[in-house]
């Protein structure tokens, strides 16, 4: 009841206060996914991280030098520090045998090292104007007021109006920086330019969910959302929302529970998305190969009992005798539960009947066996012609690939082998319109 | 005397990591020694939990449990959840570090560590310890106990394991073929970095820890063509900067660990710049 | 053009090897004689690497088997030496020539024991025949291309193995090196040793195999060189891929297919 009543509270955003609350971090989860999406498919998706340790010395720096919290000014330095430490990475790994990942790990370290001296510095020179800076270091979004949220709001359509006015170079550098420079796009340009947004997105951001946390709310959106689709355009949608809904959640857990830290939250609500995304998204999921699995399992079931049916057939020139599920056994080495599994479902969909306790094929199941068996002799014949296998060694890979091929592959097989007779083991290959061997 | 066992403390620290941050580096794993120094923040809340004490031992356990959890969320979000290497590591090690975060707010009053001690560790802690004493006639604050047997325990690794990690940094194919698991050097190699840096984290902090991992290892890389060279370099480097930051932090009145990762900074760009071989400024001179 | 051996040092039977869920290596089928040079022939991405690695069980099989000397991978590892390509190594690595071709004696002596005096004297021996004994202690970041082959060369040699798989070994090494490499083959071969290469020149492979494989996803033909040789075949290796193969491959992937049914 208690929760219900939380509930209609939050999102009735009655309150001044949880508007701001939820309007902010609504806003930073959304912008930040989208900036995020380009790191992303950069495959550059740590430097966010740097860029999140690497802001503190300039926040201090800049509190230091102009001795001011005014968050214009912070910014202003948390900018320069920002943008350096993505240049000095790119710089150490270009110029010295220091790989790409050192490089990063080190300069985030090291700067972050260095604006916690400067931080501890400020806190202990007794300062009462620091109070509050600190904020950077874990962030507070329980705690966002009016101006703060103008800030964001100002800084996240700002971050969304660059990524619209420049998608399509932002899209080109992120996938082929050769062809981009082919066709004389500015790439250095760009790439400035994405950083510095980057940058400003990672600055805001920082003070919902503080230093470590941050490259989360650029990461995972954009990795979840990737699970989904696979147009960029779909995928920097979904990502926004992602990111928006993960902020608004996180909002609402800080205003039931005021102790407790909404970063952090947020967080855990990204990450559950993204893992869900991984095992339940359709075509790339895990849950989806899982099923894929399941249906190619039913598929070689059905059609290895429609062939046993087919071939027993030609064997004993009847194609239409009953057979019992014993002797079927004999043939084929299945257990007898799954064989029953298979008969009812080839039942269901009339290729077999049932009559007193025996198994019959029907006119539809004849000729859907007969097409495996084709199929299956056509493509041993592609394998010794074309690939130049012994004739001893194809039946494995033809039991296998029977299954898949499809009508016009089928088409082509027989286009290409030229409507042979038989197979490479001088059986007959039956086509459609055949005279039944009964008659 | 309290200044000698920050100090002590700092070395002991800084000679555990550069030692193994120059295989991690060498792996071109830095970021996942990263990630692990944040990951195992909610196996030391659940160890604590658990075990009702700030023990070490408990923590060590709950601190590698989680650093393989990590190493193993990695791979599998890479190659089984078809998630690209450098999000599958920025997804992992945030999501437990928040899950640490929120566990430790959960259980706020129990617990004496906080968001701060975690990242920033007081290393004047050790200062305040009271002395035990493990050997007969020597008396020390009991984190320099662990730190040096951690200490110990890593050189140990590394002296017997040296050709199976030599091997299986530098040509893991290779390796297979003449049927060595690189598997398993793999997680060894993981977990002695979860086990260091949940043992630094009380007096180092996390933050420091990442640092001492990879900044002396990264500046001793570019001194020397040599392994076993570039191994002590690494933890002279990083001694240096134990001392070097102290002294730091004291004229600064600011955080000792910072002033470390400071100096660490220091070393490591004067060696870019300048370092014989490999120096930067000197090889436009030679130019 | 397939012929068979009655008693191979290496049999490999019905192999397929799958990259992301889409084949490779489709049913390959061969067996290779004792103490001959073999070439492994054929375009980039026929599967030339693929083969070697699987071959090494250093990538899954989708299906078959290899037998070497007629048993399993596992139990013959003291006789097999694998040189895998260059760039599979990062030669920024702070190491010495020496400490990279001590390395072949690991196998025999083990991760926890201390070289012996005998270890490095088989290096150095090693060395001698590659000629980069003068490198012994140079630090392979110092090394040319050729160089960096030899080492591997050396390493392979300080195994003291039986059968060698080599991949691209010629490949970025100047001619000079290639001939003395060459003649370190044909030296190795007539101690009985057997040699398997990858290799992508067309041209010199007349000239060094005595028996070839032309691969394209497919085998095309294994036997001796002349044999093998012939235009049509050479044709049919370089003709491109297969179309209906490939199509078949891409559905296979798509419906994330077994490569066998009953795996």
């Amino acid at each position: 009841m208690w929760l219900i009543n939380q509930i209609v509270e939050f999102f009735s955003f009655q309150d001044v206060n949880i508007r701001y609350v939820a309007f902010g971090t609504v806003l930073l989860g959304a912008s930040s996914a989208l900036v995020g999406c380009f790191t992303f498919l950069r495959k550059k998706a740590l430097v966010g991280d740097t860029i999140a340790h690497s802001i503190l010395p300039g926040i201090c720096l800049s509190f230091i030098i102009f001795e001011t919290k005014d968050p214009l000014m912070l910014l202003l330095g948390a900018m320069v520090t920002g943008w350096l430490s993505v240049y000095i990475v790119d710089y150490i790994s270009a110029n010295s045998k220091i790989k790409p990942d050192t490089a990063i790990g080190l300069t985030l370290s090291v700067f972050f090292g260095v604006g916690v001296l400067l931080l501890t510095h400020i806190q202990h020179s007794g300062n009462a104007a620091q109070a509050g800076l600190d904020k950077f270091l874990f962030g507070k979004a329980a705690s966002l007021v009016q101006n703060d949220v103008i800030t964001f709001g100002i800084v996240s359509v700002l971050l969304i109006a660059t990524v619209i006015l420049f998608f399509k170079q932002f899209t080109l550098i992120s996938f082929d920086v050769h062809f981009a420079k082919t066709i004389g796009l500015p790439v250095r340009t760009f790439e400035v330019i994405l950083s510095t947004i980057t940058v400003l997105a990672v600055a805001i951001g920082i003070q919902t969910v503080g230093v470590v946390l941050m490259a989360a709310l650029l990461i995972t959106p954009a990795a979840a959302a990737r699970f989904w689709t696979d147009k960029l355009k779909v995928m920097i949608v979904i990502a926004a929302i992602i990111g928006g809904v993960s902020g608004l959640f996180g909002a609402f857990i800080s205003f039931t529970a005021p102790s407790m830290p909404t970063g952090p939250w947020i967080v855990v609500v990204l990450s559950f998305i993204a893992i869900g995304s991984m095992l339940v998204a359709p075509k790339n999921g895990a849950i989806s190969k899982i099923r894929k699995q399941k249906k190619n399992q039913r598929k070689i079931l059905e059609d290895n009992i429609l062939k046993l049916l087919y071939k027993l057939g030609e064997k004993e020139n009847d194609f239409f005798k009953n057979r019992s599920i014993t002797t079927l056994k004999n043939y084929r080495e299945i257990p007898e539960n799954k064989f029953l599994k298979g008969l009812n479902i080839l039942k269901k969909k009339n290729l077999v009947a049932l009559v007193n306790d025996l198994w019959v094929l029907t006119e539809e199941g004849k000729k859907a066996g007969m097409r495996i068996v084709r199929i299956h002799r056509l493509w041993e014949l592609y394998l010794t012609t074309y690939l130049r296998i012994a004739p001893d060694h194809v039946h494995e890979d033809a039991e296998t690939i029977e299954h898949i091929i499809t009508p016009e592959m089928e088409l082509k097989l027989e286009h290409l082998l030229d409507f042979p007779e038989k197979d490479p083991h001088n059986v007959n290959i039956p086509y459609k319109n055949e005279k039944d061997s009964n008659e | 005397m309290s200044d000698f066992w920050i100090i002590l403390t700092g070395c002991l620290a800084a000679v555990s990591c550069g030692l193994l941050g120059c295989f991690l580096i060498l792996r071109k794993m830095a970021m996942i020694g990263d990630a692990i120094s944040h990951a195992v923040l909610p196996g030391i809340v659940i160890a604590f939990l658990f075990s009702g004490s700030l023990d070490s031992v408990p923590m060590l356990i709950g601190a590698a449990t989680f650093g393989i959890i990590t190493t193993y969320l990695i791979e599998t979000f890479n190659k089984k959840g078809g998630l690209q290497k450098d999000a599958s590591i920025g997804i992992t090690f945030t999501w437990l570090f928040a899950i640490g975060v929120i566990l430790i707010s959960l259980y706020a009053d129990d617990v004496h560590i906080d968001q701060d001690c975690v990242l920033f560790g007081e290393i004047a802690y050790v200062a305040l310890e009271p002395l035990t004493s493990f050997l007969p006639g020597v008396s020390a604050p009991n984190t320099v106990w662990v730190l040096g047997i951690v200490m110990l325990l890593i050189i140990a690794m590394i002296i017997f394991g040296y050709k199976g990690l030599f091997l299986t940094t530098f040509d893991p194919s290779f390796a297979s073929t003449i049927g060595v698991s690189t598997v398993v050097w793999h997680y060894l190699l993981m977990s002695a970095v979860s086990v260091t840096t949940v043992v630094s984290f009380e007096s180092v902090g996390a933050i420091l820890v990442v640092a001492l991992l990879i900044a002396p290892a990264a500046t001793a890389y570019l001194i020397t063509d040599q392994l076993p060279k570039m191994l002590v370099i690494s933890a002279l480097v990083g001694v240096i900067s134990s001392f070097g930051g102290y002294y730091l932090a004291v004229w600064l009145d600011a955080s000792v660990a910072a002033a470390i990762a400071t100096v660490l900074g220091i070393e490591f760009t004067l060696v870019f710049l300048f370092s014989p071989q490999n120096g930067i400024i000197i090889k436009r001179f030679r130019k | 053009m397939n012929i068979q051996i009655d008693k191979p040092v290496l049999e490999v039977h019905d192999l397929t090897v799958s990259y992301d869920k889409k084949p490779v290596l489709w049913d390959i089928d061969f067996t290779i004689p004792y103490g001959n040079l073999v070439g492994i022939i054929g375009p980039n991405g026929a599967g030339k690497s693929t083969l070697i690695k699987a071959i090494m069980n250093l990538v899954p099989k989708g299906s078959g088997y290899v037998k070497l000397y007629n048993d399993t991978l596992d139990n013959v590892r003291h006789k097999i030496s694998y040189v895998p390509q260059r760039e599979s190594v990062d030669w920024d690595f702070p190491a010495s020539v020496l400490d990279v071709v001590l390395m072949g004696r690991y196998g025999k002596s083990g991760l926890l024991n201390r070289l012996s005096k005998k270890d490095k004297e088989i290096a150095y021996e090693s060395l001698k025949r590659v000629n980069m004994l003068d490198f012994a202690n140079r630090q392979i970041s110092q090394l040319s291309g050729g160089q960096q082959q030899r080492t591997f060369l050396a390493r392979a040699l300080a195994q003291e193995a039986d059968l060698y798989l080599m991949d691209e070994p010629f490949a970025g090494v100047d001619a000079a090196t290639e001939r003395s490499i060459v003649d370190l083959l044909l030296e190795m071969r007539k101690e009985g040793k057997t040699i398997i290469v990858v290799h992508h020149d067309l041209q010199s492979a007349i000239d060094y195999f005595d028996w070839t494989l032309l691969l394209n996803t497919r085998l095309v033909a294994s036997g001796p060189t002349e044999k093998v040789f012939t235009t049509e075949l050479l044709q049919e290796t370089y003709g491109g891929k297969l179309t209906l193969l490939s199509k078949i491959g891409d559905l296979l992937k798509e419906k994330q297919f077994p490569v066998r049914e009953n795996k």
